[in-house]
């Protein structure tokens, strides 16, 4: 009777328990950013990392357990343009601080409508070693058992303490601005 | 890779905004690549290194080795030679890397991460499997092999492994000058393409001494038939690549003759080659190549109704016909007067706008040699899918090869992130073009070049 009381328990914790989805192919992040001659971007399609979610409270508002660690390799930031990749990355500090690293801890669904969900998310956001509380809305999209997060917010390098690069062109130094957009698209399954 | 990535059409072009503005875009991307001071390198010393082996301290493996020793991105750490003068001499000249008999030794070296193999193209095949088994980056001389099976299986090996960089020694394809006229002939600047043709003349006999009468027959295979690709595939392959690469072509069938004239020593491989390659629509490629006489040296020139390129050695000038289309940017450019036409000057950072637009002229930057820029490519790009494959496993775990080589294809290809430099394919097609005119001149045959025979 003990034990039938227990199944019983556990079977109805189910659906509300959390599961593991991890990074899968067709993630993309981009920086944009401007400068005193152009704007510039900077992407990349490789983001690692693993979401824990309870997937089916996702279709209706309300804050839910979420926990996700997100990286982004620096060195795989590509502008298309090596002299810039790599006045970027020494700007970033790549050697040092590999990774652009994102933790997500809290997920609140503001709207949900078939399989998309609006959401606010919080949680902390790391660059040049430096980490800073973050809360960005994002949506999250199920489809063929996969999971897209996707976002975007705007960060000051300054923040971060990386002093926005001003590399030397023939015509004068280029002044870049601090402000960065940072828009990811995250794909992830089980 | 390379050619997708930097295809442009002329509607491109002239959406860039304006021929002048694209022209000069292009002047500025050069001068900004080299971070807007005079330098004759792609990379500095901050350039991440890629630890380098050398397989053949010959006379072309030593030239590799000079140009080596220039590139901090590529410390030559090892060389392997089965002939154990060559190994004494590697040890005195470049005293810091290791010395090895046997190449398999130097592809168990833990310390090597890129193998350059400069041996003779019959020796390249068991080599290039080995290195790419044992983990390494291969950078593999063109041709790359001297039999049609030999080229293929070395491509098909390079595919197979696509998370280690493989190079076809294809030098022009690398070298700073030529690259930066890739967008200018793909733009249509010729008009309709019409003819080309390429020289190389040097007197010299292709033949070396050694006091080892075994050696100096291993080291002849340039004069022995069964294993020599012939001046087709030793020198002419360079320059009929590089037409096919400016005008996206591919020839349909080669026909062509040899003599032995000057060089009568026995040999059975001619030291004087004419060469007539065709393709679609009436374009024709003349090639001249002869060991007896040096007038004139090495050129290519390429026809069209609307102009004629000329390009020697890290120079190359335009000649526009008199009733072709004003272009725009070629008022503003130098010219210089040459076989009695102002010819206009095409050169890789000759000629960039200063400040408030004002024009400076300078000579190109790009001082060194196609090898230089070609090994330099190989290093950096080396790094570039280390790296990548690197970030990739971490991120998502062990993929299969097609993964890894449509991921590098987007992460690497797409956003231009490669120095310039030519691929298995590359090499391989290269190769089975060289090797056709080397079957007709042997043949005195027209010698078909179909696309299967182009397909790995």
């Amino acid at each position: 009777m003990k034990k039938a009381f227990i199944i019983i328990i556990c079977l109805l914790a189910l659906p509300v328990m959390a599961e593991t989805y991890k990074s899968k192919f067709g993630s993309s992040v981009k920086l944009d950013g401007d400068s005193s001659v152009h704007k510039w971007k900077v992407e990349s399609k490789l983001i690692g990392g693993t979401l824990d979610v309870n997937v089916a409270a996702l279709g209706k508002p309300g804050s839910l357990d979420a926990k996700a660690t997100v990286f982004i390799p620096v060195r795989s930031l590509k502008s298309g343009k090596k002299r810039m990749d790599e006045v970027m990355h020494a700007a970033m500090n790549a050697k040092q601080h590999s990774k652009i690293e994102f933790t997500l801890s809290e997920i609140t669904v503001k709207a949900a409508k078939g399989t998309l969900s609006q959401c606010d998310s919080k949680g902390t956001l790391k660059i040049n070693g430096k980490t800073q509380p973050i809360s960005l809305p994002i949506t999250v999209s199920r489809a063929g058992g996969k999971l897209t997060v996707k976002g975007s917010i705007t960060v000051k390098m300054t923040d971060y303490g990386i002093k926005p690069p001003s590399p030397k062109l023939p015509s004068g130094n280029i002044v870049t601005k601090d402000e960065v957009k940072i828009t990811f698209s995250w794909v992830t399954g089980k | 890779m390379s050619e997708q990535k930097q295809d442009v059409n002329r509607r491109d072009f002239i959406a860039a905004g304006s021929s002048l503005a694209a022209m000069m875009q292009a002047f500025k991307a050069q001068a900004q690549e080299g971070g807007g001071e005079s330098t004759a390198r792609r990379t500095d010393d901050s350039t991440p290194p890629v630890k380098m082996g050398l397989i053949g301290y010959g006379s072309h493996g030593r030239e590799i080795a000079r140009n080596l020793a220039q590139l901090p991105s590529a410390p030559l750490v090892a060389v392997s030679d089965h002939y154990a003068a060559m190994l004494r001499r590697s040890k005195r000249e470049h005293p810091k890397a290791k010395g090895y008999a046997k190449y398999q030794d130097l592809l168990a070296d833990k310390n090597v991460e890129g193998v350059i193999i400069a041996t003779a193209p019959h020796e390249h095949k068991a080599i290039v499997l080995a290195a790419l088994k044992a983990g390494k980056h291969v950078y593999c001389e063109a041709p790359l092999g001297h039999t049609l099976a030999d080229a293929r299986a070395i491509a098909k090996a390079a595919a197979d492994n696509p998370k280690q960089n493989f190079q076809a020694g294809l030098q022009f394809r690398s070298e700073p000058q030529r690259h930066f006229m890739f967008p200018f002939m793909r733009s249509g600047a010729l008009g309709r393409p019409v003819q080309a043709r390429t020289q190389w003349h040097k007197k010299t006999s292709w033949r070396r001494v050694s006091p080892n009468a075994a050696r100096e027959k291993a080291i002849n295979w340039r004069l022995d038939k069964q294993l020599s690709p012939g001046l087709a595939g030793e020198v002419g392959m360079h320059q009929v690549d590089l037409v096919n690469y400016f005008l996206n072509l591919k020839p349909l069938a080669v026909s062509g003759f040899g003599s032995t004239i000057q060089w009568r020593d026995g040999r059975q491989v001619p030291d004087t080659v004419n060469l007539v390659f065709e393709y679609e629509n009436g374009f024709s490629l003349t090639q001249e190549l002869t060991l007896s006489n040096s007038f004139d040296g090495e050129y290519e020139v390429m026809h069209g109704t609307n102009s004629a390129v000329m390009l020697r050695g890290s120079q190359a000038w335009m000649y526009k016909e008199a009733d072709a289309p004003l272009i725009g940017w070629e008022v503003y450019a130098r010219k210089e007067a040459h076989y009695d036409k102002p010819g206009v000057v095409l050169a890789a950072g000759a000629t960039t706008l200063g400040k408030g637009g004002k024009k400076l002229y300078q000579e190109s930057t790009f001082t060194q040699t196609p090898i230089f820029y070609s090994l330099e490519a190989f290093a950096y790009n080396s790094h570039q899918v280390k790296t990548t494959v690197a970030d990739l496993i971490e991120a998502f775990g062990e993929p299969d090869n097609e993964t890894v080589t449509d991921f590098l294809k987007e992460q690497l290809g797409r956003t231009n992130s490669l120095l310039p430099a030519a691929d298995a394919v590359e090499g391989y097609q290269a190769n089975v073009i060289a090797l056709k005119a080397n079957e007709a001149v042997n043949t005195r045959k027209r010698v078909e070049i179909t696309a299967a025979d182009l397909t790995i």
